[in-house]
């Protein structure tokens, strides 16, 4: 068992070596990407100022409250640019060419090569614009969170990442039968979109539907419950619980649809 | 696996896959998108066969014959629809760790080089793929830089290599854990002929020297004949032929092919009474003459005429493998 974790915690060493070595190709990708990091963050700030500049409360949320769901939002959006997307159109691109072929008949754990094979390091802007957004909203609400919160915010958080990887995982693998799947992920951007507020601005059926359909409350809001120092354990559980049925469900159709492809294809 | 047991055995395979046909135009399109029809296509219908290790094996076909799909089969990549196939003791379609280490596919068409590093990040990177030891590494590593003579090839950006040079490191890539069978697609497919005669001395080297069993397609003549002494033949997913490639010949075009350059012109019947002749110059002549009356047929020739020059060879292989095919066709 160590092993193996040492064996792939090598590869996954050589992966990002390779991601850094071919980003460092594209030097000029590289630049604007960081300045267009910070013009995001400017302008999804300017959207919520407008918001609370007519209103005081999302739901029961404040505005720098608000901010902290948004900095989640900014950095879990940097999160799948990074580790998530290079991935999907690198499968799609194997699918529609062929050479899955090549990674299936590696002795390695084809799920493990083909979904986090690349990283595009030019999208850590993201990531960290968003975790300063989060660190200026705390300190404008003057609130230290509490140790069990930022505890449990690592958790939450590593959960959130499980969930988000697991609905695109789903996605990606839909590309077994369909070929081409950019529009079909295109669709679940504009879902995910919903993560940039607190799920108590929806009405209930829709933050039904944002908790147990499609988990974009996970991923934002308990996050930032937890920071906050409203998270309940319950809650906090039913996270971790969500991530790993999401996992143990894509990971199985991914499975499912690899089985379809050699009994299927030509 | 046993000692002494084939390496490859196939034994009855069939492989069908299901193929959706679509009526052409925009009519035909949408109607498609809505109900779709199908039919079951036999790529690979009843063939048996089985390599001996250290056995190079030409796997011949036009195109769309059921080639690939064997060798996809056999590599683990599709699943038998009826049959039994082993490679090295294992069921390829498991596609175990123990058996993924030892074999190898290569496709002339197909990359797995990383496209914007050089060819030498892919090695390392398959060098902790398949768990080479360091020590083992550098040795293969030299090897294959001795046969194919990689040199700069290996720090220069994969997307900047020419076709040849990138297949070069494609089969260095992809040899790198040394695996004991390896099945080539086309692996010289839009070289240039240089190009192609490398590879092809690469791949006899790389059998004698470490004993690999290889079965490799190719629309190259030359790659068979220069490699191959046995080939295995199918046409529409059945195997048509299986033996040495020198009594395909001798089988399937029962004649032999006298080139003759004579010193002075010698009149057409004559020549007719010899053989069918192909081609008829003022001086130079192409006859086809039954095999078995060859000897006699040449001397009767060398007699009656004043010859300046005489080759008696068999057809080519391209010639006699379009012929079975032309048989196939209409019977």
């Amino acid at each position: 068992m160590v092993e193996v974790v040492r064996r792939y915690g090598r590869l996954w060493w050589l992966f990002l070596l390779n991601s850094l070595a071919v980003e460092l190709e594209y030097r000029a990708a590289m630049i604007s990407e960081s300045v267009l990091a910070l013009s995001r963050l400017g302008w999804q700030l300017a959207g919520i100022w407008v918001f609370f500049v007519h209103r005081e409360r999302i739901g029961t949320w404040t505005l720098w409250e608000a901010a902290v769901v948004l900095g989640l939002f900014i950095f879990f959006d940097g999160l799948i640019e990074a580790f998530f997307r290079p991935n999907m159109e690198a499968i799609i691109e194997h699918i529609r060419t062929g050479t899955l072929d090549f990674v299936l008949l590696k002795p390695v754990d084809a799920q493990f090569l083909a979904t986090v094979r690349w990283v595009r390091f030019r999208h850590f802007g993201d990531m960290l614009a968003g975790m300063g957004l989060i660190a200026y909203a705390l300190l404008r609400l003057r609130r230290t969170p509490p140790l069990w919160g930022l505890v449990s915010l690592w958790a939450l958080m590593l959960a959130a990442a499980v969930i988000l990887y697991s609905i695109l995982l789903v996605l990606v693998t839909l590309a077994f039968w369909f070929v081409d799947v950019t529009n079909i992920i295109e669709l679940v951007w504009s879902v995910y979109e919903a993560g940039r507020v607190p799920v108590d601005a929806f009405p209930d059926v829709v933050r039904v539907v944002l908790t147990f359909i499609i988990p974009i409350a996970f991923i934002t809001t308990v996050p930032a419950e937890a920071l906050l120092g409203r998270v309940t354990p319950t809650f906090a559980s039913l996270s971790l619980f969500m991530a790993t049925i999401s996992l143990a469900i894509s990971t199985g159709f991914w499975r499912y649809a690899l089985r379809h492809y050699t009994s299927a294809s030509s | 696996m046993h000692p002494g047991e084939p390496v490859i055995q196939v034994d009855r395979l069939k492989r069908y896959y299901r193929v959706h046909h679509r009526r052409p135009g925009m009519w035909g399109a949408l109607v498609s998108f809505f109900h779709r029809e199908y039919t079951y296509v036999r790529a690979v219908d009843d063939i048996s066969f089985s390599l001996e290790a250290g056995e190079i094996v030409g796997f011949l076909g036009p195109n769309g014959a059921g080639k690939t799909t064997t060798l996809k089969v056999l590599s683990g990549l599709l699943y038998p629809t009826a049959g039994r196939v082993s490679v090295l003791g294992f069921e390829p379609f498991r596609r175990e760790k123990d058996f993924l280490k030892q074999i190898t596919l290569v496709m002339g068409q197909k990359n797995q080089l990383i496209w914007d590093l050089p060819a030498a990040d892919t090695f390392l990177l398959n060098k902790e793929i398949y768990e080479i030891p360091d020590d083992e590494y550098r040795a293969t590593l030299a090897e294959l830089d001795e046969l194919l003579e990689l040199g700069p090839l290996m720090t220069k950006q994969v997307r900047k290599l020419s076709l040849g040079e990138r297949m070069k490191c494609e089969l260095a890539a992809a040899l790198l854990h040394r695996p004991r069978v390896l099945f080539l697609d086309e692996p010289t497919i839009g070289l240039d002929v240089t190009m192609q005669a490398k590879i092809r001395e690469f791949i006899a080297e790389y059998n004698r020297r470490h004993g690999a069993t290889i079965l490799l397609t190719s629309h190259y003549m030359a790659d068979v004949t220069a490699l191959c002494e046995r080939v295995i033949i199918i046409h529409h997913g059945r195997l048509i032929y299986d033996g040495p490639l020198q009594t395909l010949a001798e089988r399937t075009a029962p004649y032999k092919v006298l080139t003759i350059t004579f010193r002075s012109p010698v009149p057409r019947e004559v020549l007719q009474n010899l053989g069918h002749v192909v081609q008829y110059e003022a001086l130079r002549v192409t006859l086809h003459v039954p095999r078995e009356e060859t000897a006699k047929r040449a001397a009767q020739l060398l007699a009656q005429a004043q010859v300046e020059d005489v080759t008696i060879e068999d057809p080519p292989i391209e010639e006699v493998i379009a012929t079975i095919f032309r048989e196939k066709e209409a019977g």
